[in-house]
């Protein structure tokens, strides 16, 4: 009671209105927003001007202009350039998944795994590697082409099982949680199974498809990348309203005048694509999308994942954590210090707004 | 929440004899067949009259030992993957949201990595340490302030300790290889070959256990309705969340320390056992370990008699058993938030 009063007594909105055309402006996320796209462009910065060889700054700039020698595009552009923009678009794509799957299904600790994309990619990737016969059937292609390959029809065929398998008459969030979680427990038991049952060079093979890493991004992977994210965006901005209905509930949705069955199947779709693009480049990139979203909410101070904040934090999250894998010793893939990193980040935030705790 | 058939909240006690009889079932498979195949009638009399033959020593010696120890692994990783489920209210709860899991493989991690010292021995204690310091820090965290909606903070806590528990271990095996040749065989979780000598010091902690499980099983029910209304029916609601969260460490900080993490079975033992047994939270934890019971036992006889050579680790068998089991549920039944 003595909130809905607060609520009546407040002032009116801060906001920008130009004739009918009004647009809310909320001041903490307005300022959380630019922090982070000011820490994500200087670590876009230090990832491109700085590394193991050294460049002059006037260098860096004339050869981002197209004025370098072929060793400068080389290095600047075909290396650096392109592997932060790889990383920039995978952790957008997996934060904004992850936002997504977690405000559909309304639980917290649903990640975008349940959507099996990344299980049955694994799967599929790792059965290439391993078993010769297997890897007969792609042809002339060099293996690792087709563990890629694999791993990428893999992908698909598992999400459209999980998904036909958990429709019925739509989506319910739990059906699809239980669903995904035992086809993504197969196709583990499956990758364990494959990868105890081989030998050395084979097993070499699997798990470097399976550690995931930035290092072999090139600009045509970043071009085939910006179009699916650039979408997945536009179709979240859109959904911004219907997701925020959502979060109440299908039936309290309906009866706010939403259709939450088709935002539901739209979601869903988005977030698979999303998830597929960022494995088909990356590999599998674990911990972003619970972090990112669940941290974004946070952050941003809003009610439930926010999808656009939340691929934000994830390109912040995994950029930061690509450039400690490259100037740190041991060779690690990306998923380790963006779990570290991300767990510590999200855990602080956590202890800070633990009196003040929703979904 | 309730709004299954109104009868779902009494058990038919033919079901309870069906489970009984089915865990009794696994039982015997699991004594009877593995590389070699036993008669069922020597079995039993292996099993209740002094007899000196080879097949009575297999058994004494090497399979009833690990019978026992899949018999107490299932049913306590069944019961508390029930409580973890009842707490938090979350279908999803398994029993190593709270990170016992992580923390367990990451202290066995970290002994190699750290300390060189590599043993089974070894091992079994840094595990539990490692559970019981995980569990406790991601309780004093979760537990702090109020909360209006159970324990939802806590589970994201958890898992949140978790990613980054996993990471670090991850980064453990990637950067030393003996870390990662002990962790390639703990990872996988198995009731073959574990310290049968341990596995009697740690039985008590495990009895207790499931003491506590039962006892809080009363109090959950009404947790079930809500904080506020447990509280205004009685309920000690931070007693309850206290004495549920010991019994799960209880429950699976030994077995874990003991077969390294099982996952998966303490997800689909609740879901399988809520079919017969709807919410009564009474019914539902200890028909959860039962059910949890007799999947392992029926897992590890499978990963025996499967392979034609070696064997398959439960870990593997229990969800390609338990995958099925969890689906044919999703899809025929109508399904009840929790």
């Amino acid at each position: 009671m003595s909130a809905a009063l607060a609520q009546a007594e407040r002032p009116r909105r801060r906001g920008i209105a130009i004739g009918p055309v009004a647009l809310r402006v909320r001041r903490r996320a307005l300022l959380v927003g630019a922090g982070t796209s000011l820490l994500l462009v200087a670590l876009l910065a230090a990832s491109v001007f700085t590394g193991t060889l050294h460049f002059t700054p006037e260098r860096v700039l004339a050869t981002l202009v197209g004025d370098g020698t072929k060793v400068e595009e080389l290095v600047l552009i075909d290396h650096r350039l392109s592997r932060a923009l790889a990383g920039i678009l995978v952790g957008f794509a997996l934060g904004c998944a992850g936002a997504l799957t977690q405000s559909i299904t309304r639980n917290p600790i649903a990640s975008p795994d349940i959507l099996g994309v990344i299980s049955g990619a694994s799967l599929c990737a790792v059965l290439v590697a391993t078993q010769p016969s297997i890897r007969r059937l792609f042809g002339g292609l060099p293996a690792g082409q087709a563990v890629s390959l694999a791993a990428f029809i893999g992908g698909l065929l598992t999400t459209a099982l999980i998904l036909a398998l958990s429709w019925r008459a739509g989506f319910d969030g739990l059906r699809l949680i239980l669903v995904g979680l035992s086809i993504n427990a197969i196709a583990m038991a499956g990758v364990s199974f494959a990868l105890t049952r081989t030998e050395d060079y084979n097993a070499a093979l699997a798990m470097r498809w399976l550690t995931g890493s930035l290092a072999p991004a090139r600009m045509p992977d970043v071009q085939r990348l910006l179009p699916v994210v650039v979408v997945g965006a536009v179709v979240c901005l859109a959904l911004h309203q219907a997701l925020a209905r959502l979060r109440m509930g299908r039936d309290l949705s309906l009866l706010l005048g939403g259709r939450p069955a088709a935002a539901e199947g739209i979601s869903l779709v988005v977030a698979v694509a999303l998830v597929a693009a960022a494995c088909a480049v990356a590999g599998p990139v674990a911990f972003v999308a619970f972090v990112a979203a669940q941290g974004a909410m946070r952050l941003f101070g809003t009610a439930g994942p926010p999808p656009l904040a939340a691929g934000l934090v994830g390109a912040t999250l995994v950029l930061g954590a690509d450039l400690a894998v490259q100037r740190l010793p041991g060779d690690l893939p990306v998923g380790v210090p963006t779990g570290i990193i991300g767990a510590i980040f999200l855990l602080n935030l956590l202890l800070r707004t633990t009196r003040r705790t929703r979904v | 929440m309730l709004t299954g058939h109104p009868r779902s909240a009494r058990i038919s006690g033919a079901f309870l004899l069906a489970l009984l009889a089915a865990l009794a079932f696994s039982v015997l498979i699991s004594l009877a067949f593995g590389s070699r195949s036993i008669p069922f009638a020597e079995v039993v009399a292996a099993l209740f009259r002094d007899v000196d033959s080879d097949n009575a020593t297999v058994i004494t010696s090497q399979r009833l030992p690990r019978t026992l120890l899949g018999l107490g692994a299932g049913l306590a990783l069944g019961m508390a993957g029930a409580l973890m489920q009842g707490h938090t209210r979350n279908p999803l709860a398994d029993p190593g949201l709270f990170g016992v899991n992580a923390g367990a493989t990451f202290a066995v991690a970290a002994l190699s990595f750290g300390l060189s010292v590599t043993g089974s021995a070894a091992n079994v204690v840094a595990a539990l340490l490692g559970a019981a310091v995980v569990t406790t820090l991601v309780f004093v965290l979760g537990l702090r302030g109020q909360h209006t909606n159970g324990l939802a903070m806590l589970a994201i806590i958890g898992t949140t300790v978790a990613v980054l528990l996993t990471s670090l271990t991850s980064a453990l095996i990637l950067l030393d290889r003996q870390t990662l040749e002990v962790m390639r065989f703990w990872e996988v979780g198995s009731i073959a070959n574990r310290n049968q000598d341990l596995a009697l010091w740690l039985t008590p902690l495990l009895v207790l256990g499931v003491a506590l499980a039962m006892a809080n099983a009363f109090s959950l029910n009404t947790l079930g309705l809500g904080d506020e209304v447990a509280q205004s029916l009685g309920t000690r609601v931070r007693t309850t969340r206290v004495v549920g969260i010991l019994a799960i460490t209880l429950l699976v900080g030994p077995v874990t320390a003991l077969c390294g993490p099982i996952a998966f079975l303490g997800l689909v033992a609740p879901h399988a056992a809520r079919v017969v047994t709807g919410h009564d939270q009474r019914w539902l934890v200890p028909c959860a370990g039962l059910v949890g019971a007799a999947l392992v036992l029926l897992a590890d006889t499978l990963g025996r008699v499967l392979p034609e050579t070696g064997e398959l680790q439960v870990g593997i068998v229990l969800a390609l058993v338990g995958a099925p089991v969890l689906l044919a549920i999703t899809r025929h039944r109508r399904l009840v938030s929790l």
